[in-house]
């Protein structure tokens, strides 16, 4: 076994509605800044034991499906490197 | 693009093409889609629903609208509607429920009304999906409904294998209006200038009412049906009522309509056909969200947090300013047109043009004879069950008291605001809600509740039997009935016998409204709550409507002293047929819904009985039957009383029926020893029986026929368990 590092960005599908992204925008619009869009998302950090790469890379997956991510409504990507 | 693509059948398709004189394009093929679905035409439950009585003294506005409206006094009217949002909780619990609290609220908004509360009544399966789901659900009702701040005041919940693919979520809302701020929808006038306030239109739900709501899922189906998961936004939401509201009050409406299902094209199409005007649509006007939506997509958008008004062009500025004081987007998108015909323009292309008529009332309605709705009511005989094995009393109790459909459901309730507001003088630990009005002793009291079991075997008899349970609350506490709403949720009406039951449902709602004369002033239907070929219970969810003259002192639910007598107020027959307490020990038998008649003179004459002040407490019995009512007036009561019960009826058997049966019309009453020869004079007198119970004690416990008791802790105990 060996010890993995993995990161999950988490971010609402394109076509979902973000209203904390839209109200973040609106307030840099406000302030000054040119900004056209705003999408808010997670960025979740974890460390776990595996055989290998790959391995630990269907483990987060199977992990974010279940609980990370809500796959209704959010897609993620996922990286894994070694300790 | 082809007719079944929206939902369509080739029957419609072919009606499409007559009232047309043409083949439509896809874009008005589309709007046909929406509109003629189950969900927005009601195609096969408007000649049901039109037998259920409207009119009543208090009645200012029945169905048809975008919610009822009844009169308090003088200086007050209440909207109130309830509507369901089953299948996109289904699909997503926390979105789906969200945007049900978000759209029956613009319901209530619709009506020139300010939403003072909300009620939610679910039904869940048994199963740990369901557990996910429920949590999802009540989170998503309390994440709107908090945040939005109008409080959760009250509900009903309970579970059943039936619902674990098809969970019900229906929300009732109630908002109060000045008689002068009263607005509608079909009131816009050639010349008005139509303007969309609120949030830009994005690719949300999409179809949600033809294809979610209105079809079957197969198997695992709903998951392509995902993407158009529509979100809510509740702070828009407050602005989106709070800039609406002030602009109805400072009489710059003409009209008014919510976006719901079925998004502008509903909108748009129901505003035209009730004013009897057409209008031009500039959907190049829209504010979108996403670039590259197609005409198609911006008319059937489902996005939330959007209203439709009618403006006169000289008051536009106006509206123009109070939407930027309250920083929401409003864009005049069209113009109201003399006839009836709706063009969609981009630029200066036509897309499509249809008659406002033709969406709203071309769809073919089913309809059915008037021998076939009488012939509903010939219904299972109400023969007394055979208790075969006789369990013990001591554990049935408190079985029951355990059961999920009566035990506490603060685990639910303590994620809702039920106070703010400051309206709510009992909340959702009581069994009905009561809310004041600020500048009056005049208040409301608002009783749910739904059918589940009792609608199983006998869906006439459970739908009758809920209309009397939630009067009979009314009753409990001296209320005058303004009026009902009720939401059927039901199986494929394609199918004839999810038809018949959803019709028998519907038949139980008129006979109960209309022997009670309480009207029936809006409601919603639910059906294709349906998976792989398995309906759900036909469910029948009632709103009942009351005014108080003196909501600051509702009279107790609870025992309060020690020394008062209890008296059982119309005992029901000894059946205990669709009790919690039968499914516990044996399954299931029709519920014996008794005389209509009978139970509507009873209900008056409890009305008059509180009135009088002869009762010190009341408690109407529901769920759980008569022992669950008395468990739980002692439960609520100081720590100290206790009950001492003595049962009339000779066999351990009839003991049990009595304790159990969920009978409608039955009340517990306590009653002061100095009022005692009055209370029995009054019912000798209406011709109601009054039956003795026993005691309330210091013994600090339930005690049955000096025989069995259970202390305090053990009732509560069984009643709050965790979930």
């Amino acid at each position: 076994m060996a010890q993995f590092h993995a990161t999950v960005v988490v971010t609402l599908k394109p076509d979902i509605l973000d209203p904390a992204g839209d109200a973040t925008a609106q307030v840099l619009r406000q302030m000054g800044y040119l900004v056209d869009d705003v999408r808010m998302g997670k960025h979740i950090q974890l460390t776990l034991e595996a055989e290998s790469v790959s391995e630990a890379e269907a483990a987060v997956r199977q992990m974010t499906e279940s609980l990370l991510a809500n796959p209704v409504m959010e897609t993620y990507t996922v990286r894994v490197d070694a300790s | 693009m082809q007719a079944r693509d929206v939902g369509l059948t080739q029957t419609e398709y072919a009606a499409i093409c007559r009232l047309m004189g043409r083949e439509p394009n896809e874009l008005e093929l589309g709007l046909f889609g929406a509109l003629w679905s189950e969900h927005c035409s009601y195609k096969n439950s408007r000649a049901l629903l039109k037998r259920l009585p409207h009119e009543g003294p208090y009645v200012v506005a029945g169905p048809g609208g975008n919610a009822g409206v009844v009169r308090v006094s003088d200086d007050w009217e209440v909207a109130f509607k309830i509507e369901s949002h089953n299948h996109p909780s289904y699909v997503e619990p926390v979105q789906g429920a969200a945007t049900g609290v978000g759209g029956i609220l613009r319901d209530i908004i619709a009506m020139g009304a300010q939403p003072i509360a909300v009620a939610d009544l679910l039904r869940f399966g048994t199963d740990s999906q369901s557990v996910r789901l429920r949590q999802g659900v009540v989170k998503g009702i309390g994440q709107y409904g908090n945040a939005i701040g109008i409080p959760t005041v009250t509900g009903d919940v309970a579970y059943s294998e039936t619902y674990a693919q098809n969970p019900l979520v229906n929300v009732l809302a109630v908002g109060l209006r000045r008689p002068e701020h009263a607005m509608t929808a079909n009131t816009a006038r050639p010349g008005h200038l139509l303007v969309l306030v609120g949030q830009r239109t994005g690719r949300d739900g999409i179809h949600g009412a033809s294809l979610l709501a209105s079809q079957d899922f197969q198997g695992s189906e709903h998951d392509t049906l995902r993407p158009t998961v529509q979100v809510g936004d509740p702070f828009l939401g407050k602005l989106l009522m709070d800039m609406t509201l002030t602009a109805v009050e400072r009489g710059w409406v003409a009209a008014l309509q919510d976006l719901g299902a079925a998004g502008l094209t509903s909108a748009v199409a129901e505003l035209c056909d009730s004013s009897g005007v057409g209008a031009n649509l500039w959907l190049d006007r829209v504010p979108l969200r996403q670039r590259q939506l197609s005409s198609y997509d911006i008319m059937l958008s489902e996005t939330q947090e959007r209203m439709l008004m009618a403006v006169e062009p000289e008051r536009w500025p106006d509206v123009r300013a109070l939407a930027d004081h309250y920083e929401i987007l409003a864009t005049v998108i069209g113009e109201v047109t003399e006839g009836e015909m709706i063009q969609i323009w981009w630029d200066s292309t036509v897309q499509g043009t249809v008659s406002a008529h033709w969406l709203v009332r071309g769809c073919p309605r089913r309809d059915v004879s008037e021998e076939w709705w009488r012939a509903l009511r010939h219904r299972p005989t109400e023969a007394p069950p055979v208790i075969t094995t006789i369990p013990s009393l001591r554990a049935l109790v408190l079985d029951v008291l355990a059961h999920p459909d009566v035990r506490d459901r603060s685990f639910i309730y303590q994620q809702y605001d039920s106070t703010i507001q400051t309206r709510t003088v009992w909340g959702p630990d009581h069994d009905v809600a009561v809310l004041r009005l600020h500048d009056t002793r005049v208040g409301l009291v608002l009783s749910v509740f739904g059918t589940g079991q009792w609608a199983s075997l006998d869906p006439y008899a459970g739908a009758a039997a809920a209309v009397v349970l939630a009067a009979s609350r009314l009753a409990a506490l001296g209320a005058e009935p303004l009026g009902l709403t009720d939401g059927i949720n039901a199986g494929n009406p394609d199918k004839e016998e999810s038809f018949r039951q959803m019709a028998s449902a519907v038949a139980g709602v008129q006979d109960a409204a209309e022997a009670l004369r309480i009207p029936v002033t809006g409601g919603n239907v639910s059906l294709h709550n349906e998976t792989d070929g398995q309906p759900i219970w036909p469910t029948v969810m009632i709103g009942a409507l009351g005014r108080l003259d003196d909501a600051t002192k509702p009279v107790p639910d609870c025992v309060g002293a020690q020394g008062h007598t209890l008296y059982l107020v119309n005992p029901g027959p000894l059946h205990w047929g669709g009790s919690v307490a039968e499914r516990v020990v044996e399954g299931a038998s029709p519920y014996p819904l008794g005389d209509l008649g009978h139970h509507q003179r009873a209900l008056e004459a409890m009305t008059q009985f509180v009135r009088r002040g002869l009762a010190q407490a009341v408690r109407a019995i529901g769920r759980g039957g008569l022992a669950t009512a008395l468990a739980r007036m002692l439960l609520g009561a100081p720590p100290s009383l206790g009950m001492a019960i003595l049962l009339s009826e000779s066999t351990e058997s009839e003991k049990l029926l009595r304790l159990f049966n969920e009978g409608p019309a039955q009340w517990v009453v306590a009653v002061a020893p100095e009022v005692v020869d009055d209370a029995v004079g009054y019912w000798q007198a209406v011709g109601i029986e009054l039956r003795y119970l026993g005691e309330v004690t210091q013994s600090g416990r339930l005690e049955v026929d000096e025989r069995v008791h259970w202390t305090r802790a053990e009732l509560l105990t069984a009643w709050r368990q965790p979930g």
